[in-house]
């Protein structure tokens, strides 16, 4: 089959936003909820249409609740019978494929995607694993001291300050450039808390040469979006937000054996897909909302997709090019980094809020010195970067 | 055979079925093997039933060098868990091989975490605690 068939045949109609941040007093099941209605009624469609319904990696909702059954909490309290219902035991980067898949073979007409958690207020968190059951890590490396995603992350960005030249200095101008969007943004978690690089490099190593600024923090809160075929987002309320390009990819090494430049990267592989399917290039490209879990995931990210040589970040990742007014906005809503960890959804809804220009002092084209884009490039990785689902959106008329 | 340090390790190691020949020959024996494949003649890691080049299940357990290079290192300065704390600083690199594939250990004996460089020549020593029964790898500066 010729992908490029695919081509602009669906879309994406519906965003849900819930509270986010520090919200106490809620369960991460509460958000799932309040994210599917969001999107729901932001679609102007009914719950009843929702034929499928898809979630990400799935941590326990429910204060107490071991048993990792989120996908039917949501469904029996939605009050809905998805024909199509999956939800990932970890990190992997399937939901778009899935959705297309669910769609294009004839089951489903409209499919839901979401991502909640109560990770501020609540639970979840890495180390928890190692608490639920005593004394007994879940795999060899704890014994080692390697209890975090934070220090497999900071392997990887080590080892591209070897091959490729980066370091703190560029890294600091990704956090303090997602600050700034993140100031644009009043959702955002750190809207009212301005960042410079005298105050990133002021703060401690937590896992040399990382800093806690170069990580995204838990939050609570949830975000969901509904894809369907353009056909059928013509009739809803919101203006279509097409998949021109899409593509997916997975790398099979551990998460520590990451291998910063390698040529069959998910993100190098997926990327390449989506390209080929869109019939565009990174010079066609005009923002990009990148999965930005740690600072130096978005340097790797673009540099995958090729919109600069690997060695040659330094001039590109600079605040003036990236951040508000820049020639090419990346993460125009503050990213994981400073908005919020909803995941692959964080970068996915802000890429749909400003095609349909619902941005407000962010938006794109609005803002001096900026224009719309006509074409968006999304990433949303997971497992340690090794697992990448690449969008290519364009505005549909 | 590579020297052996004894240490108070943060965690107990779990093992799984695929890597427990390894650590119980580490720490009883204190000798270093690598899943090797006969048909390719090749190592790999972490072991598994099949060798991850060709595919066959001829594969076994094979001494090795325990020489390598540096290919990443970090160092931990916070307790992302409680019972890490008093064990911080904690150094951890992954190590290219002389025999091929990139392992996981501990970095000892380093200095400064800053001028360590990648690629910097090692070898395995062993990271042995005795209350918790188990060994780990720990590699050194040559
Ligand atoms: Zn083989």
């Amino acid at each position: 089959m010729d992908r490029t068939e695919l081509r602009n045949k669906y879309s994406i109609v519906g965003v849900g936003y819930t509270p986010q941040g520090i919200v106490p007093g809620r369960s991460a099941a509460s958000f799932y909820l309040e994210a599917s209605m969001n999107a729901i009624n932001d679609a102007g469609l009914k719950k009843e249409d929702i034929d499928g319904l898809i979630l990400y990696r799935d941590f326990p909702i429910l204060k107490g609740d071991a048993f990792h059954h989120t996908a039917n909490v949501v469904t029996y309290s939605l009050g809905i019978r998805p024909k199509f219902l999956s939800q990932e035991s970890y990190c992997y980067r399937t939901n778009i494929n899935k959705a297309m898949g669910a769609i294009e073979n004839g089951t489903c007409k409209y499919v839901l995607i979401v991502f909640a958690e109560s990770g501020r207020t609540g639970r979840r968190t890495w180390t928890d694993e190692i608490d639920t059951f005593g004394n007994q890590p879940y795999d060899e490396y704890a014994a080692y001291g390697n209890i975090s995603a934070f220090t497999n992350y900071a392997m990887f960005a080590r080892r591209a300050m070897h091959e490729h030249g980066t370091g703190p200095d560029l890294w600091a101008d990704i956090a303090v450039a997602h600050r700034k969007w993140a100031n644009l943004n009043p959702n955002a978690i750190q809207y009212n808390k301005p960042l410079t690089k005298a105050d990133y490099l002021a703060t401690p190593f937590l896992s040399w040469p990382f800093r806690a600024l170069d990580a995204t923090a838990s939050t609570d809160g949830g975000r969901a979006i509904i894809i369907t075929t353009t056909e059928r987002a013509r009739e809803l309320k919101n203006p279509p937000i097409m998949i021109r390009g899409y593509g997916s990819a997975n790398d099979t090494s551990k998460g520590w054996q990451l291998t910063p430049g390698d040529p069959a990267s998910s993100a190098v592989v997926a990327g390449r897909e989506a390209f080929e399917m869109a019939g565009l290039g990174p010079k066609d490209i005009g923002a990009a909302q990148i999965y930005d879990c740690y600072t130096y995931t978005v340097e790797a990210t673009l540099g995958d997709y090729g919109f600069f040589e690997k060695k040659k970040a330094r001039d590109f990742m600079t605040v003036e090019n990236i951040g508000p007014g820049g020639e090419f906005p990346v993460n125009t809503g503050g990213g994981l980094l400073s908005e919020g960890y909803y995941m692959g959804m964080t970068p996915i809804a802000e890429a749909v809020m400003q095609m349909s220009e619902r941005c407000g002092d962010r938006q794109l084209g609005v803002m001096p010195g900026t224009r719309l884009p006509e074409f968006m490039i999304v990433s949303d990785n997971g497992g340690f970067y090794r697992s990448n689902e690449t969008l290519i959106l364009e505005r549909g008329k | 055979m590579a020297q052996v340090l004894k240490v108070n390790l943060p965690f107990d190691l779990r093992t799984s079925h695929d890597n427990d020949l390894f650590y119980k020959t580490a720490h009883e024996k204190q000798i270093f093997i690598l899943p090797y494949c006969n048909s390719c003649d090749q190592y790999f890691w972490p072991g598994a039933f099949i060798c991850q080049h060709c595919g066959s299940t001829d594969v076994e357990w094979k001494e090795a060098s325990g020489h390598g290079k540096i290919y990443s290192h970090v160092e931990g300065r916070f307790p992302f868990h409680k019972a890490i704390k008093e064990h911080l600083p904690i150094a951890i690199c992954s190590v290219t091989l002389d025999e091929g594939p990139r392992v996981f250990g501990r970095l000892v004996n380093y200095g400064d975490i800053e001028k360590v460089s990648c690629d910097a020549p090692v070898h395995l020593v062993w990271l042995q605690d005795d209350e918790k029964g188990c060994t780990i790898m720990g590699f050194e500066l040559d």
